[in-house]
């Protein structure tokens, strides 16, 4: 909910005729930048085997920390605008960077879990099939 | 001047308005098929903004800048829309996997014990089996041995009777033979033995002591000796007559025996009757 509403006073800060508040935006870069920091530590060091998703996040999480740094620029030049629309791209792409982390377990974990069923699953078979042929000798015996 | 400002202005107008729509309809199309699907609040935030940059877009006073910003916001709101969807996919998709392992794990576990369970009942139908054939085996052993006993005791019965048959038929040169429930009973004259007196003829002295041999071959009999009664006194030549066959058969090896007077027999005739004991049959085959 505080999101949303951040996210609205964003765009009524990026309506054109409003001109934004230096300070305001100076917060907006310090926030985003330490969502950055928290996002680099969430993806892991970069490995050669990784999936898509984590080379789509580090791919936006890199672009973000350049937005950032425009920001930043933008914000020693006094240009408020265009500090305000830097953060506001490093916002979207951290949203989404943390989107494709918070799903990176799930991801994970499901080749371990699929495993583990199919395990299961054979091995109840394996044992199932082993009653049912020490079953058949012993209903025929009598 | 004026003409070519106004061309460039058309221009303008016109790749504004060839170029604006179709950059952002299929996001827009996008969008619309994110929102429809039943899990669309997953999203929510996501979608909505990504309907408020579309807005944006629309809108012809949006600046060339900020159009930029809200196009790369509205697609990668939608991507991000998409991801958080496909999270929960997965997620779902997970916790159903974990749901069936467990399922699959309680159900294993059902089986094993079913398993086990049918293990030990067959151990134990094995076990009664071997013992049940085990008794049976002893049983077949030991209807065999009866089987033989009984054989056996048949034989003997049968070999006993052969013997008594040629000792009777040894006996038959001597006397009258019979066997009955009393015993084995020997008639003779008294004629053969003493002519018309009182001691015994020679050869018939020879005689008793060949059959005195042969009942001794008889074992464990009890010797009787009968006579008739006269009326009243058997008289003395009856009586002289007795004494010396019972003394001719003592002194030939049949001692004990033991004189008296019989209705059933003859006139001038004397009896001789090996008495059966009173446990006559023993059965040494039934013995274990």
């Amino acid at each position: 909910m505080m999101k949303y509403l951040f996210t609205l006073s964003l765009l009524l800060l990026a309506q054109p005729g409003f001109a934004a508040d230096r300070a305001a935006v100076s917060q907006q870069i310090d926030l985003q930048q330490g969502r950055a920091s928290v996002l680099v530590v969430a993806l892991p060091p970069t490995d050669a085997a990784e999936a898509p998703q984590e080379q789509e996040a580090r791919r936006h999480l890199q672009s973000a920390q350049q937005a950032l740094l425009e920001a930043r620029t933008q914000l020693t030049r006094y240009d408020e605008n265009r500090a305000q629309r830097a953060v506001e791209t490093a916002r979207i792409r951290l949203d989404l960077v943390q989107a494709l982390v918070s799903g990176r377990a799930q991801r994970d974990q499901y080749p371990q879990l699929q495993k583990q069923l199919d395990d299961s699953q054979q091995q109840l078979q394996a044992v199932k099939s082993a009653i049912s042929q020490r079953d058949q000798p012993a209903q025929a015996a009598p | 001047m004026r003409q070519r400002i106004a061309i460039g202005l058309l221009l303008c107008c016109a790749v504004a308005q060839a170029d604006d729509p179709p950059a952002w309809q299929a996001d827009a199309e996008r969008l619309q098929t994110l929102l429809n699907r039943p899990d669309a609040n997953i999203a929510a935030p996501a979608l909505d903004e990504a309907r408020a940059a579309l807005d944006l877009l629309n809108k012809k006073s949006t600046k060339r800048d900020d159009a930029t910003l809200q196009s790369e916001r509205l697609q990668l709101k939608l991507r991000e829309a998409e991801i958080l969807l496909q999270n929960r996919q997965d997620q779902e998709r997970n916790a159903h996997l974990q749901e069936q392992y467990q399922r699959n794990l309680l159900e294993l576990r059902y089986a094993q014990t079913q398993q086990t369970l049918l293990q030990e009942s067959r151990r134990q139908q094995q076990a009664a089996k071997d013992r049940e054939s085990a008794l049976q085996t002893q049983l077949e052993r030991e209807a065999q041995r009866r089987q033989l006993a009984e054989a056996q005791l048949a034989q003997l019965a049968q070999e006993r009777q052969r013997a008594e048959d040629i000792i009777n038929l040894a006996l038959g040169q001597f006397a009258e033979v019979w066997d009955d429930s009393e015993g084995k009973h020997l008639r003779f004259g008294f004629a053969p033995l003493f002519g018309e007196g009182e001691t015994l003829l020679p050869e018939a002295l020879l005689h008793l002591k060949n059959l005195a041999i042969l009942l001794q071959a008889i074992p464990e009999r009890r010797y009787l000796l009968l006579i008739k009664p006269f009326t009243g006194d058997p008289g003395p030549l009856t009586l002289a007559r007795l004494e010396q066959l019972k003394n001719t058969l003592a002194e030939n090896g049949l001692s004990d025996i033991q004189a008296a007077y019989q209705e059933a027999v003859p006139e001038q005739q004397i009896e001789l009757l090996l008495e059966t004991q009173v446990a006559p049959a023993q059965n040494p085959a039934e013995a274990p």
